[in-house]
């Protein structure tokens, strides 16, 4: 770091200053975001382009950032993914491109330097530990998130999208809410790739069903009686006219349990099959109905088209 | 070790902390304060020491009783003098150099808990606009009227009971005394406005 050389003798006023470096840094290449849901902050994650988190995101026009420097810039949206909690913004502004590492070694206890800008605030901070290091998971969208990391420090109003800093000062993601206001943090590894994909073509769709499903016991009879190797289905609560599932005749009440004969117990299961590539996919889909064992060919939807 | 170091460090601090910090009670409320001089002046949150006498806890675990001799509600700030000498006094830090990520010691009595210490960093610098917003929703803790003028803004975990306590940086200096908690966020007044305030009283 920057002021290694003049390293401080006492241990404790080194870990403050290298702290105080790391964040002086970082917050070069952080901007705040304004006119959305709520404040939060952006990272310049390569040239001309910012990274936020998407669910702090409603709209996509007249959005400026205010820069390091104080100034107000406009920004404008390139793309988002809500599945992955990436949106992406086009600047003009110039500024250092954050120290981005993307395949670190996370491990918990490490150091969770949360650094972020707001507009009245300016650059603020919060520190804690990693406390999760897990491995890939989908979010409940489907999204496919490269390492699950759950952050134990304090999250402020504007944090969303602030930078997640490891102690050697680089960028490892950034840092969103998650379910029972865990914090999160997003992997650089998932916003490269999924920038990357956004960049091509603005937007992720998924595969698109049309379905509200909810999970449901098997009665162990109908269990028995064809002799499945799952005791849980998904009974559909819902269907959107003329959407794939109603096209492939799929009816209110179908208990489905199988899609290409890998069962089906919980919805990530099937938001895990409706990945990018296999939109326009051929499926066989097993349910029962009426007490009877069905297959149902179906054509997995484009999530854009049908939205 | 680094850690064993960093940890006798933190020892250390806390040890002087904790020999500055008084508890401060009254039939009405009661929090932190901070020794200010060795003959006897102790700083706190005005809205801690209400009423014109209050008890005062020393570290040693001696109780005597102090009168409020001076106080600044536009920064919520109460002057106490106890009839007690050679007293341990703080080193005042410098404001002026704080910065982002700075890590802080608050020490204080939440909850009534004594001598009790947490560690943090420095948020954000830009105070003031924290504590007019804090104002204007009033959601407020423990908190003064009127706090206009800049507080330093930490990311420590904060009680009440904190309030009069000391912040200070890892030199172990007073930066501030913690005053109100605003989403989450320490705000503490800057020891630079105790020192005009505490100045304004010998004159």
């Amino acid at each position: 770091m920057a002021a290694a050389s003049e390293l401080n003798p006492n241990p404790l006023i080194a870990f403050s200053q290298n702290l105080a470096d790391i964040v002086a840094t970082v917050g070069n290449s952080l901007v705040a975001i304004h006119g959305q849901r709520f404040p939060c902050s952006g990272i310049y994650w390569r040239e001309g382009l910012i990274v936020t988190s998407e669910e702090t995101i409603k709209r996509s026009e007249d959005i400026t950032a205010t820069l390091p420097n104080g100034e107000t810039s406009p920004i404008s949206l390139l793309g988002r993914d809500r599945s992955t909690d990436i949106a992406i913004f086009k600047t003009e502004a110039d500024l250092p491109i954050a120290p981005i590492d993307s395949d670190c070694n996370l491990r918990v206890g490490n150091l969770a330097i949360a650094v972020g800008r707001e507009a009245e605030r300016g650059l603020f901070v919060s520190q804690g530990v990693i406390s999760t290091v897990g491995g890939a998971w989908r979010s409940s969208l489907g999204g496919y998130i490269d390492r699950f990391i759950r952050l134990d420090l304090n999250f402020y109003p504007g944090s969303g999208g602030s930078a997640l800093v490891n102690a050697t000062g680089n960028v490892v993601g950034f840092n969103t809410t998650g379910p029972r206001r865990s914090i999160l943090a997003i992997p650089a590894a998932t916003v490269n790739r999924v920038v990357d994909q956004l960049l091509e073509t603005g937007q992720i769709n998924r595969g698109y069903l049309g379905l509200a499903m909810q999970p449901v016991y098997l009665p162990n009879a109908l269990v028995a009686k064809f002799s499945l190797d799952t005791t849980e289905g998904l009974m559909v609560v819902n269907l959107e006219s003329q959407a794939p599932a109603e096209q492939a005749g799929i009816m209110l009440g179908d208990i489905l349990t199988q899609i290409d004969h890998t069962p089906i117990a919980r919805l990530r299961d099937v938001q895990a099959y409706l990945e990018p590539k296999n939109v326009g996919k051929s499926v066989t889909i097993q349910l029962i109905r009426g007490g009877l064992l069905k297959d149902v060919a179906l054509i997995i939807g484009d999530s854009g088209k049908n939205r | 070790m680094i850690l064993t170091q960093i940890e006798t460090e933190l020892a250390n601090i806390s040890h002087h902390l904790r020999s500055i910090t008084v508890e401060i009670a009254n039939r009405h409320s009661g929090g932190s304060g901070v020794i200010w001089s060795e003959n006897g002046v102790i700083v706190t949150n005005s809205h801690v020491a209400i009423g014109s006498k209050v008890q005062v806890k020393l570290a040693t675990g001696n109780v005597t009783t102090g009168s409020i001799i001076a106080r600044d509600f536009e920064h919520d700030l109460a002057a106490i003098q106890v009839e007690v000498g050679n007293l341990p006094t703080p080193t005042i830090g410098n404001i002026e150099a704080l910065r982002p990520g700075e890590v802080v010691l608050a020490m204080g009595n939440p909850w009534g808990f004594s001598g009790t210490l947490t560690t943090g960093v420095i948020h954000s610098l830009r105070g003031q606009t924290i504590a007019k917003k804090k104002l204007d929703r009033s959601q407020q803790i423990a908190l003064t009227q009127n706090l206009s003028s800049p507080v330093v803004v930490a990311d420590i975990r904060l009680a009440p009971g904190n309030s009069g306590g000391v912040l200070a940086n890892v030199r172990g200096e007073v930066i501030g005394i913690n005053t109100a908690i605003f989403q989450g966020l320490a705000l503490a007044i800057p020891a630079q406005q105790i020192s005009a305030f505490v100045g304004t009283i010998s004159q």
